[in-house]
């Protein structure tokens, strides 16, 4: 087996592992970064095509009864295929509570405490308030339909420079506009020093038994290699590779992540047992109306894919943010049966009906979404080898929450004259749910951040409890639904922690500070 | 393409016979029953719908029947049930030899000969059958229509059907917005993300 010696190994290359890997070997230390999924350069591998096979290679599903969470594998972890949106977290999602009246998030971290890593991050990624003028038709429709009821609604922000609105956000943008880590963390984090490899998946995480466990300060020679981690190679010989890291950053996703401490619990064993508990979800809800003749055309399939806009109006008093939908055909038709309220004909979901009902979509239809602040409901347990089950509690809770989005958003329809669309969401076989079902890429939480091991997995700093030198950065890290899309925290919440490491080993702040401002 | 003389043979009992043997598992009651599963498993159809022109042709009246108004000329119509990349390839024989049996049996024609309503009575009474033959449709339904309107095969092209443009042609971004877009616009809440 071949053996490699790291000052950090990072695991994973996405939102959450990116900022580690590039400011700890800009502060000198030997950091590989190690990615399941394959290399991807955007002018050559990224497509425009709604082909699912394209889609499989890189995004990935888990998926439970109630749940079901999308994720990407691929250099760059999700960044390539978000939609942009560089969003902060309102405050209101920074003080969610549990049942006991007991804030989720730890003591010190809140909106304030990030907004710093978040104006780094919009550095990164050229964060700029999308201009009214590029707002895609469906966006402006929106606005019209607030507007038309005296609510609020803001142009959104999003990382990219030079889009002329081809559509093809969410496959990947082959003109290279949008910011995606492939063009900013990770060729700095290489041009650092950094040595990043691909098709690379770690497989379990063990102790070497030379560590001293006490709280590791000093510079970073002076430490001990604390931890193995072995892994083998996706493709061609799937050679089997362990390294030895003295720092190790857990940044492979809200699903990996937890997926590789479940694995490697036998090993690991003072582990909290929160490690895979308390997904949060951004409890998602959408609707589908037809638009009357009064509103002009909300062209779906053109534009970017996030529509511009959204609007906080009812986060304070329904704890959700609302924009439109922007799905692309593959998406429309593989996440709902569409049909039109009252329309009784037969058959409901294909045939003349649902034609007349594709027909209209591009230019007619208008997709409400909802993201909420739903309690971290979901968890996922480990049968064995590389087998896990996803389930979500609080059905009462959410059903209700449900419910009431859902209405809301139907109000909002109804008052400005559209005509409702009922949508059955299927699963992969095409098959309805036939239960509560919310299907979500905004997933975190599965390793929390908290002020104790009872109730959390990683301390406010990032540091898995018990197990000095290992830190959790990505989504798992982050403690609540956000009501917006989730990236944009993750990634100043990963500059917050490497900030951190790379003080505790003897790096002035300052100096790290100035490093990510340059 | 009109239907065979006569109904396509059964496949060689013996072969059956040894699939069961290997399988090991499988009871021979769940076979008596007629149990879809095991008839897809065991190919308990005629060999004729397996890779024939008529299974193409009955194939191609389903697609016609879930989405009317699709281009009958498209080379691709049908692709998706074949394709050895998604899961009803191996199901497509039984399907071309469940719609062929259906419309012998109502109305004494094969699928592909029937009238629009006719094909839809014949699909609709599949779909709420209930069971493995709802599953096998509805999965069916759901992956024609994925591939047509995506136009999964030639993403070039789109679907014309529901103007989708497929592969960006470029048009700048006025094609993709309204003018004068501040007529739209609503009053703002926040200048910096946060409302609270």
């Amino acid at each position: 087996m071949h053996s490699i010696e790291a000052d950090v190994l990072v695991i994973g290359t996405g939102f959450g592992a990116a900022a580690p890997a590039l400011r700890l070997a800009e502060a000198g230390m030997r950091v590989t970064a190690i990615e399941k999924g394959p290399h991807i350069d955007p002018a050559k591998d990224l497509q425009q095509t709604q082909d699912p096979q394209y889609a499989l290679k890189y995004l990935k599903s888990m998926g439970g009864r109630n749940l079901g969470l999308t994720y990407a594998e691929g250099l760059g972890g999700g960044s390539p295929f978000y939609e942009m949106v560089s969003l902060r977290a309102p405050s209101h999602a920074f003080e969610q509570t549990d049942d006991l009246g007991n804030r989720l998030w730890p003591r010190g971290v809140d909106r304030a405490s990030l907004d710093p890593f978040y104006d780094v991050a919009d550095q990164m990624l050229r964060v700029e308030q999308i201009a009214p003028h590029h707002v895609p038709k469906s966006g402006l429709v929106f606005a019209m339909m607030m507007k038309n009821l005296g609510y609020t609604c803001e142009r959104a922000r999003y990382a990219v420079q030079g889009c002329f609105g081809c559509g093809f956000c969410v496959t990947g943008c082959i003109y290279s506009a949008k910011q995606s880590l492939l063009l900013n963390y990770l060729p700095m984090a290489e041009a650092a020093g950094a040595r990043i490899e691909t098709d690379l998946e770690a497989e379990a995480i063990d102790t070497l038994d030379t560590a001293e466990w006490v709280q590791p300060h000093g510079v970073i020679a002076s430490l001990p290699y604390r931890y193995l981690v072995r892994c083998r190679r996706r493709t061609g010989s799937k050679e089997h590779i362990q390294f030895r890291a003295k720092i190790l950053i857990l940044g492979g996703g809200t699903v990996g992540t937890a997926k590789l401490l479940l694995r490697s619990r036998e090993s690991l064993s003072r582990l909290s047992p929160h490690v895979g508990r308390n997904i949060a979800f951004n409890g998602s809800v959408k609707t589908a109306g037809l638009l009357p003749p009064s509103f002009p055309d909300a062209d779906m399939f053109s534009g970017r894919s996030h529509p511009g806009v959204i609007s906080y109006q009812f986060l304070d008093s329904h704890g959700t943010s609302i924009t439109v939908g922007k799905p692309l055909p593959l998406q429309v038709i593989a996440s709902a049966r569409l049909r039109l309220h009252g329309d009784e004909r037969q058959p409901t979901f294909w045939g003349t009906p649902h034609v007349e009902l594709m027909k209209q979509f591009r230019h007619r239809v208008i997709v409400l979404g909802a993201f909420g602040m739903t309690p971290p409901l979901g968890w996922m347990s480990h049968r064995g080898g590389d087998r896990f089950d996803l389930h979500l509690d609080g059905r009462d809770r959410l059903e209700r929450y449900y419910k009431e989005t859902k209405g809301l958003l139907h109000s909002i329809m109804r008052r400005n004259g559209c005509r409702l669309r009922h949508a059955d969401f299927v699963n992969k076989e095409g098959v309805p749910h036939d239960d509560l079902h919310f299907s979500t890429a905004h997933h975190v939480g599965s390793c929390r951040m908290s002020d104790s091991k009872s109730t959390g997995v990683i301390n406010s700093m990032g540091e898995v409890f018990d197990y000095p030198g290992m830190y959790v950065t990505d989504g798992a890290a982050i403690p609540t639904s956000l009501a917006v899309n989730t990236a944009h925290t993750i990634l100043a919440n990963a500059e917050r922690v490497a900030v951190s490491i790379v003080e505790r080993h003897s790096v002035k702040r300052e100096q790290i500070v100035a490093s990510q401002l340059r | 393409m009109s239907q065979p003389a006569t109904l396509p043979r059964a496949r060689n009992a013996m072969g059956r016979r040894e699939a069961l043997s290997r399988l090991g598992l499988l009871s021979t009651a769940l076979l008596a029953a007629g149990c879809t599963p095991m008839r897809i498993v065991l190919r308990l159809y005629p060999a004729e719908f397996d890779e024939s022109q008529y299974r193409d042709s009955i194939l191609r009246a389903f697609v016609l029947t879930v989405i009317p108004g699709a281009a009958q000329s498209d080379p691709n119509l049908i692709r998706a049930l074949i394709d050895e990349d998604y899961p009803l390839a191996s199901h497509s024989g039984y399907l071309a030899s469940d719609l062929h049996h259906s419309s012998r049996s109502r109305f004494g024609r094969s699928f592909d000969q029937l009238g629009p309503d006719q094909r839809t009575e014949i699909v609709l009474q599949a779909v709420e059958s209930g069971g493995t033959t709802t599953r096998l449709y509805t999965g069916a339904i759901f992956l024609t229509q994925i591939a047509y309107y995506a136009g999964i095969y030639d993403p070039a092209a789109g679907c014309r059907l529901i103007g989708f443009d497929g592969r960006y042609r470029f048009t700048g971004i006025q094609a993709t917005t309204h003018p004068n877009p501040d007529r739209f616009l609503a009053t703002t809440l926040t200048t910096t993300g946060d409302p609270a």
